[in-house]
Order: C-alpha cells, then sequence, then structure tokens
C-alpha cells in the first residue's frame, strides 16, 4: 500500500515538473515579446522627438523663404510666431528655444533678453511652449537671418520631446 | 492485467497530455499572431518614419510594405491597418492610395509668402487627361492638377501622364513624367489645339481595367466618371460619377482636384480643413512678422507701405476664408478668395524685392 502510495506522488511531482517546466518557458517568451514591445514603443518615442526636431529644422514657418539649401531661420518669424501656433502644427508635449551664440551687429548685450514684439530687435533668445518636467533633447547649431539688417548668424535650436 | 496504479497512470497521463497539447496550441497560436501583428506594427513604424523623413527633408523615396497589404484603407487621418488597429499620420498631411509599392514625395502649394507641404503616397499611376473646348481654360487646369500629382523622376514607382484618347488604346507609350509632361507635351497639345485639334472621349471601362486614372476637363457636362469643369479664375467645379448621379464639388486650385481624385470627399474634406487651419497660421505668422517690420524705423522707411498693404490683403483673405470652407462655397467667395490670394502673392513679391519679404 506504501509502496503504491509512493509511485503515485512519484508520478505527480513529475506531472508537476514538467507543468512548471513548460509554464516557465512561456512566461519566458511572453517576457521576451513585452521586451520586445518596450523597445519598439522607446523606437517610436526616439523617432517622434527626432521628426519633431527636423520638422522645425525645416520648418518654411520660421525658415527664411527664399533660402532653399537646408535651414536659415529668420528672427523676425521666430518673434512672431507663438507657442500656440506651434502646437497647432505639431502637436503638443514639446518645448523648443533658439538663441543667439554668434550675436551679429551690435546686439551682444541683449543675448539673455528673450524676444518679444516687444524687445525686437534688441534681444537673443527665444523659447516656445517650455513648462517643468523632464524631456528627451535634441541640440543643433543653425544659422539665423537678422532681417533689420541682412546680417547672418549662428544660433543654436533645442528642441525638447517631455517624458509623459 | 491491469492494476488500479497502472490504470491511474494511464488516466493521469492522459489528463496532462491532453492539458498540455492544449496549453501549447493555444499559446503558439496566439504566440504567432503577436509575431505577425509586431512584424506588422514594425512594418507601420518604418513607413511612418519615412513619411516623416520626405515630408522634413523634401527628398522622394520607395516604400515596399514586404509582401504584406498592411494598409486596408486610408480614412484621413488615419490608416487603416490588416492587425486592427489605426495609425494616426497627424501632423503629416498625407495624401494616400494603397498598394504593396508606393512612391513618397512631398509636394507644395506655393503662395510666395507661405507653403503648403503635403505627402503624396502612390503606387504606380497613370493620369490621362482629356481637354474639351478651350484650351485657355483647359490647359491651365491640366497644368495646375499635374503640379500638384507627384514627381517621380528619382523614386522606381511612377507616376506618368498622358493627354487624349486619339491613339490606340494600348499604344500609351509615350507617357511622360510630371517634369517632361509640364515641360514638353503640355505645349505640343497648346499648339495643336490652337490649331483645331480636340482629344477624343476614352472608353473609361477599358482604361479604368488597365489602371488608368482619367480627367475629362470641359467647360460643358460631358458623360463621363471624372469631370473637371474650370469656371474662372482657377475655381471651377469637379462632378464625379456616383452610380447614375453626379456629385458636386467646389474646386479652388489643382490640389482640391487631386484630392478628390486620389481619396474622394473624407480626403477632400481632411485636406480642406488642413489646408485652411495651416493656412491660418501662415497668416496670423505673417501679419505679426508685418507689424514688428514696420515698429522698426529703418525698415519701415524702406518698406512701410508695402508692409501695410500686405497686411491689409492677409486680412482680407483671413475673413473670407469662413465662406470658402466646406464642400458648396458660393462661387463668387471661391473668386474672391484665388483673387486675394494672387494680390498676396504679388504684394510679397513687391516686399521681396525691397529686400523685406
Amino acid at each position: 500500500m506504501m509502496k503504491g502510495q509512493a509511485h503515485l506522488m512519484e508520478y505527480v511531482l513529475l506531472s508537476f515538473f514538467v507543468l512548471l517546466v513548460i509554464v516557465m518557458f512561456t512566461f519566458l517568451l511572453t517576457g521576451w515579446q513585452m521586451s520586445t514591445i518596450g523597445s519598439e514603443k522607446e523606437k517610436v518615442k526616439y523617432s517622434k522627438a527626432e521628426f519633431l526636431f527636423r520638422a522645425f529644422t525645416n520648418s518654411p514657418y520660421i525658415n527664411k523663404n527664399t533660402y532653399k539649401e537646408g535651414s536659415m531661420f529668420e528672427d523676425s518669424k521666430l518673434t512672431a510666431i507663438t507657442c500656440d501656433e506651434l502646437q497647432q502644427l505639431y502637436g503638443t508635449g514639446w518645448y523648443a528655444e533658439v538663441e543667439w551664440i554668434e550675436p551679429v551687429d551690435t546686439y551682444l548685450e541683449f543675448k539673455d533678453v528673450t524676444c518679444t514684439l516687444d524687445t525686437y530687435p534688441e534681444c537673443g533668445k527665444w523659447s516656445y511652449c517650455k513648462t517643468e518636467g523632464n524631456a528627451m533633447i535634441y541640440e543643433l547649431p543653425i544659422n539665423i537671418h537678422k532681417k533689420t539688417t541682412g546680417k547672418i548668424g549662428m544660433g543654436m535650436l533645442r528642441v525638447g520631446l517631455y517624458e509623459s | 492485467m491491469l492494476n488500479v496504479f497502472d490504470i491511474f497512470k494511464i488516466i493521469l497521463g492522459i489528463i496532462i497530455s491532453i492539458f498540455v497539447l492544449f496549453i501549447l496550441l493555444r499559446f503558439a497560436g496566439s504566440y504567432m499572431q503577436i509575431g505577425e501583428s509586431s512584424r506588422q506594427v514594425s512594418i507601420m513604424v518604418n513607413f511612418k518614419k519615412t513619411l516623416e523623413n520626405v515630408y522634413t527633408t523634401g527628398v522622394s523615396d520607395d516604400f515596399e510594405f514586404a509582401g504584406t497589404e498592411v494598409i486596408t484603407n486610408y480614412a484621413p487621418p488615419f490608416l487603416m491597418t490588416t492587425f486592427s488597429s489605426s495609425v494616426d499620420m497627424e501632423p503629416i498631411p498625407l495624401l494616400l492610395v494603397p498598394g504593396k509599392k508606393l512612391s513618397v514625395y512631398r509636394n507644395e502649394y506655393d503662395v510666395g509668402w507661405w507653403k503648403f507641404y503635403f505627402i503624396e503616397a502612390l503606387p504606380d499611376t497613370k493620369i490621362l487627361f482629356v481637354p474639351k473646348g478651350d484650351a485657355d481654360k483647359t490647359i491651365p487646369a491640366i497644368r495646375s492638377i499635374a503640379l500638384m500629382l507627384p514627381s517621380t523622376e528619382n523614386t522606381a514607382t511612377k507616376t506618368n501622364f498622358y493627354v487624349g484618347c486619339d491613339d490606340d488604346a494600348t499604344g500609351h507609350y509615350d507617357m511622360r513624367e510630371r517634369y517632361k509632361f509640364l515641360e514638353e507635351k503640355i505645349y505640343l497639345l497648346m499648339t495643336k489645339m490652337e490649331s483645331g485639334y480636340e482629344p477624343a472621349l476614352c472608353d473609361e471601362e477599358y482604361f479604368k481595367e488597365k489602371n488608368y486614372s482619367v480627367i475629362t476637363i470641359s467647360e460643358k457636362m460631358e458623360e463621363v466618371d471624372f469631370l473637371v469643369k474650370p469656371v474662372e479664375n482657377g475655381m471651377g467645379y469637379v462632378y464625379i460619377k456616383s452610380k447614375d448621379e453626379y456629385e458636386e464639388y467646389v474646386y479652388k486650385n489643382g490640389f482640391d482636384v487631386v484630392t478628390l481624385l486620389l481619396g474622394g470627399k473624407g480626403t477632400y474634406e481632411y485636406a480642406n480643413d488642413k489646408f485652411f487651419r495651416e493656412m491660418d497660421v501662415a497668416i496670423s505668422l505673417s501679419i505679426n512678422e508685418a507689424g514688428i517690420l514696420m515698429s522698426n524705423p529703418s525698415m519701415n522707411k524702406r518698406c512701410g507701405n508695402q508692409l501695410n498693404e500686405f497686411i491689409t490683403v492677409l486680412s482680407s483673405i483671413k475673413e473670407n476664408t469662413p465662406k470658402i470652407r466646406g464642400q458648396n462655397p458660393k462661387r463668387e467667395d471661391v473668386v474672391e478668395f484665388n483673387s486675394l490670394m494672387d494680390q498676396s502673392a504679388e504684394k510679397y513679391r513687391e516686399l521681396d524685392s525691397l529686400g523685406c519679404g
């Protein structure tokens, strides 16, 4: 009788371990699949940030109209456009900043003044839709055309995609 | 003779085998489904990336869906896919015809002071224009429509153009891509039409089978599937045959005709909405910018009057816009809108020549 019970237990235990192995294998495969989906999600996020950045760099709304080769921002357009308008074009969840890094003319003393309708052209930086929060940031040196004098200087574009 | 333990072993073995087999089959089924879906998701991610690259750089590209038809339908701005979820294409204005191989091209509607960029993703496309009547009206209409279709010189998937159906039906070897069509064919056609030639109407059923899109352009009504009726100042009507009736749409430029040709009413409404939303932003921006420049003494001295006139025209366009949004605006409102757009382009050219553009 005892021997029979022991045999039974042996059998039940064996079955239990076989099932355990199958369940673990299933979990392993599902975990791997989930991590693939996770990395795909991450790729989509990077891709969105990259798109925003390139969309800004080549936007016909802030670039000089007649300039065909690459991008050249126009300081008057940068001053005239608002965060609301840019959000209508590119959606929400991002911010952008532009600043002179090599100001032209005599505007060195105004490089820390934010450009608005009142301060233009005696100003040196622009900021759109910036709020608190962590963001994935892209930076690129760009050309800025000073409309009032026709001179061109070097600037920096910074686009951040907020991590939601 | 089987004892109780042997019977127990057999029953337990059968139960466990069935259970394991069931679990494995279910899991294998789901796993294959997940694998296929993730492959399709990955294709769509790459497709969207291609669209974004073309939209931001302006460099056209080809896209192949690796043997699968992932896109089932396009209901702007959503791409319906075979993995039962839709992909939102905002903020890119997209005109798309589903197919396995697509050419992706960034086109633009240029008004001088503003460019409306949009993407065209099309499979191999053959466009057949059939102009009837006065060449002075039909040829500009052909030109404005062809300009809003892709120039596929740099892609493997092509959009070709031809005029009329006089040749042998299979003999349209002479089809041209956009650049050559606009630079050569149009002039030849104009000369021929001025000396009395008029292309014959096409056997539309035959050309439909051959995947041609036939666009008949005539000031009179014709019994055709897709008729463009130019009226004045770049505007007119498009008639699309639906069963035995014609649906009428107003067009203000070639872009409207192309949206109707490629996607019908849904795409026309979506594209118009997108166009006007972006134009609102462009107008506000240009008015603000002109105001800023006027407040600068040196700019005001150089081009104050022209800036003021430019602001006036743009403000008039902004006032006029609500009247022409929607499917059937009044003819006179569209004519006025187009005339204001022409004036704004002219004013901008003046500003540009003074170095204030």
